[in-house]
C-alpha cells in the first residue's frame, strides 16, 4: 500500500525513459501547436464576429426587428448567435491543449531525471536504482486525458446546440418574438438558452482537471528529487 | 525486483505538499459547485422559456416567472467570479507544489550533493574524476 502512495524501488539495466514518458516527449510541440493554432483560429472567429455585430448593430432597431428585416441582417445575427455558442469551448479546448502540452513536459523531465539516476549510478560503479511510479505519476496522465475528453465532449454539444441556434436565428426576430408556446421555435430558444447556462462552466470543470494533473506531475518530480538526494547519500556512505 | 524505499538519510517533505492538495481540493470542489449551480439555472431557463416572449415580458411582480427571469439575470453574475476563485486556487497549488519542489531541490538534493559528491569523488578513481 504504502508502495503504491510513495512509490517503491526497482533496479534498472537500461538508462531509459518509460513507454509514456518517451510518448510525452514526442507529443508535446504537436499539442502546444494544435492550441496555439485554437487560439489565433478563436481570435480571427472573433473578429469576424465583432464586424457582423458592428453592420447588424449600424442599423435602427425598429430595421433590426421587423418581420421583413432584410435577409442579410438574419444571416449576420445567425452567424452571431450560433458562433456564440461554440466559440468559448473552442477557446478554452486551445487553452486546454496548450496545458496539457505543459503536462507531457513535465512528464518529459521525469523521463530525463530517470534515464540520468541511472546513468550517474553506472558510472558510480553502483546498483543503478530507480523509485517505482508513486500514485501521483499514475494519476496525472488519467487526470490530464480525462480534462481534454470534458473539454471535446463540451466542444460537441455546444457544436449542436450551435445548429440549434443556427435554425433559431434563421427567422427575423419578429418571428422569434412571436413564437407560441409549445412551438418547435420556443422549444428551441429554450434548448439553446437552457444548455448555453451549464456548457460555460462544464467546460471550466474540464479545464481544472487538466490543473489537477499538472499539480500531480509536478508532485511527482518533487518526489524522484526527494529520491536522489536519497539515493546521493548512500552512494557516498558505501551503499 | 522492489527494494524497500528509504528516506532516512533526507529531510521529511516541506510543508507545501501537505497544503497543495487542500488548495487544489477547494478550487476543485469550487469549480464542480459552480457546474452543479448552473444546471440547476438551466432548468429554471428551461421553465422560463416554455412562455411566450409576451408573457415573459408581462410577468407581474411577485410571480415566478418574473423571480425566475431574476434568477437568471443575477445568478450569472456572481457564479462565473466564483468559478474564478476555484481557478484561483487551483493555481495556487501549483504554485505552492513547485515552491515545495524548489525547496526539495535545495534541502533534499542539493544538499546531499553538496555533502556526497567529495565523497563520491575521492572514491571514483582519476581517470572517472576527470571526466576523460
Amino acid at each position: 500500500m504504502r508502495e503504491m502512495i510513495f512509490g517503491g524501488r526497482a533496479v534498472l539495466t537500461e538508462a531509459q525513459p518509460t513507454g509514456m514518458q518517451k510518448m510525452a516527449g514526442m507529443m508535446w510541440a504537436p499539442m502546444l501547436l494544435m492550441g496555439l493554432m485554437i487560439v489565433f483560429a478563436s481570435l480571427g472567429l472573433s473578429v469576424v464576429k465583432a464586424n457582423f455585430a458592428s453592420d447588424y448593430f449600424g442599423v435602427t432597431k425598429a430595421v433590426r426587428e421587423a418581420a421583413d428585416a432584410p435577409a442579410y441582417l438574419i444571416d449576420k445575427r445567425q452567424f452571431i448567435e450560433s458562433v456564440n455558442v461554440w466559440l468559448p469551448g473552442f477557446q478554452l479546448l486551445g487553452i486546454g491543449l496548450i496545458l496539457s502540452a505543459i503536462t507531457f513536459s513535465l512528464a518529459n523531465i521525469l523521463g530525463v531525471f530517470r534515464a540520468g539516476g541511472v546513468q550517474i549510478q553506472k558510472a558510480f560503479g553502483a546498483e543503478p536504482q530507480t523509485i517505482t511510479p508513486p500514485i501521483t505519476a499514475k494519476l496525472f496522465p488519467m487526470f490530464m486525458m480525462m480534462g481534454l475528453m470534458i473539454l471535446i465532449v463540451n466542444l460537441i454539444i455546444a457544436g449542436i446546440i450551435g445548429a440549434i441556434a443556427w435554425d433559431v436565428y434563421g427567422n427575423s426576430v419578429a418571428e422569434i418574438n412571436a413564437a407560441a408556446p409549445g412551438s418547435s421555435l420556443l422549444g428551441d430558444q429554450g434548448t439553446v438558452n437552457s444548455y448555453k447556462a451549464w456548457l460555460e462552466p462544464f467546460k471550466f470543470v474540464g479545464l481544472a482537471t487538466i490543473l489537477v494533473g499538472i499539480s500531480l506531475a509536478v508532485h511527482t518530480i518533487l518526489q524522484v528529487i526527494r529520491f536522489q538526494g536519497q539515493r546521493i547519500r548512500e552512494l557516498a556512505a558505501g551503499n | 525486483m522492489s527494494i524497500e524505499h528509504r528516506t532516512d538519510l533526507i529531510p521529511s517533505p516541506p510543508i507545501q505538499t501537505t497544503i497543495y492538495p487542500l488548495l487544489i481540493a477547494a478550487g476543485f470542489a469550487i469549480v464542480v459547485s459552480a457546474l452543479g449551480i448552473a444546471v440547476v439555472l438551466a432548468t429554471v431557463a428551461n421553465d422560463v422559456f416554455n412562455n411566450a416572449k409576451e408573457a415573459r415580458d408581462a410577468a407581474a411582480v411577485g410571480t415566478s416567472l418574473l423571480a425566475r427571469q431574476g434568477d437568471l439575470a443575477t445568478f450569472p453574475l456572481w457564479v462565473q467570479p466564483f468559478k474564478f476563485v476555484g481557478l484561483t486556487l487551483l493555481i495556487s497549488g501549483i504554485f505552492t507544489v513547485f515552491w515545495g519542489l524548489l525547496r526539495s531541490l535545495r534541502e533534499a538534493r542539493g544538499a546531499a550533493m553538496v555533502e556526497s559528491i567529495p565523497v563520491l569523488l575521492k572514491g571514483s578513481s582519476p581517470r572517472e574524476t576527470e571526466g576523460s
